[in-house]
């Protein structure tokens, strides 16, 4: 089957673009996307971001979610074994149709982010009254 | 002398000078390449599986640890704390869970991605020394479980005063 013209699609950054660097390492979480028939619902794993510092924003179709993670290390004891790292999560999708920015609903709980994102109400074909000069 | 049945001559040759090498070796001072290509063999795939067996394990685990005990950090989001369970005994401390299976769709939804896993995991680590079982702490916060651990006072070190 082909693909659907509504499949969401990662952003890419340009090729060209040059080579940043971070102060930080920055991770990709993990994410589920459902497209329902009135929504699409974007779950990420953010395991150590609490709500504070989670940021979620939609410019030109393009869903980006953003978080950092809080959890300090325990004081008086050193590090013996590293299997993950404190940073950021950081991760943007391209939405292929028109949503209801309004509508869209983010929560963070047991660091999973949700995302609800409603489609935008269809609009019926629009005629244009043409005047008479 | 080591036969080789193979028709590849520059494989028979390599085979020959091989064996030339491994008369050197008789004495237990010359290298035999043989061997240690294949043990160059083996530590690469062990490397390899190693990198498999790390990927594959989880929750990922940060252990922090001093003179009086460790802290443990898992990285598992989405969990009901009611679901975690965590056992020690002795030295050995073993992390079990189950992440429910949270896909919401029925026939209409289209499924984009589908990366978070689900399903029950079981870690088992081993530390040290043995554990205050009594005094274990467990927190959940964010998506992060931390366990305190703290060393059982017979295991700690003891100072021993010598007299004359």
């Amino acid at each position: 089957m082909k693909e659907k013209q509504t499949a969401i699609e990662e952003k890419k950054t340009d090729a060209v673009q040059a080579e940043t660097t971070r102060d930080e390492p920055v991770f990709v979480p993990d994410t589920d996307i459902y497209e329902h028939e009135d929504r699409f619902t974007v779950i990420a794993d953010m395991p150590g971001v609490d709500q504070e510092h989670v940021a979620v924003s939609l410019e030109d179709r393009v869903l980006t979610v953003e978080g950092r993670t809080t959890l300090e290390a325990p004081e008086g004891y050193d590090l013996r074994h590293a299997e993950y790292a404190d940073g950021r999560f950081e991760r943007s999708f391209r939405i292929p149709v028109d949503v209801n920015t309004e509508g869209i609903r983010a929560v963070i709980n047991n660091g999973v982010l949700r995302v609800d994102i409603p489609r935008a109400e269809k609009q019926g074909p629009r005629t244009i009254k043409v005047e008479a000069a | 002398m080591l036969v080789y049945f193979t028709t590849n001559k520059t494989f028979r040759a390599d085979a020959r000078k091989g064996d030339e090498m491994m008369l050197g070796t008789w004495t237990g001072i010359v290298a035999n390449p043989w061997r240690e290509l294949s043990q160059l063999q083996r530590d690469v795939n062990r490397l390899f599986d190693d990198q498999a067996r790390c990927r594959s394990s989880y929750p990922l685990l940060n252990i922090w640890s001093n003179d009086d005990g460790a802290v443990l950090s898992a990285q598992v989001p989405g969990i009901d704390p009611e679901n975690l369970n965590i056992e020690v005994k002795g030295n050995l401390v073993r992390f079990e869970g189950e992440r429910p299976d949270a896909v919401e769709a029925d026939e209409k939804t289209q499924i984009h991605r589908c990366e978070r896993g689900c399903g029950s995991f079981s870690r088992t680590l081993r530390l040290p020394f043995d554990v205050e079982t009594d005094a274990v702490k467990a927190n959940y916060r964010n998506g992060i479980l931390r366990v305190t651990l703290p060393r059982s006072e017979a295991s700690k070190p003891k100072r021993i005063e010598v007299t004359q």
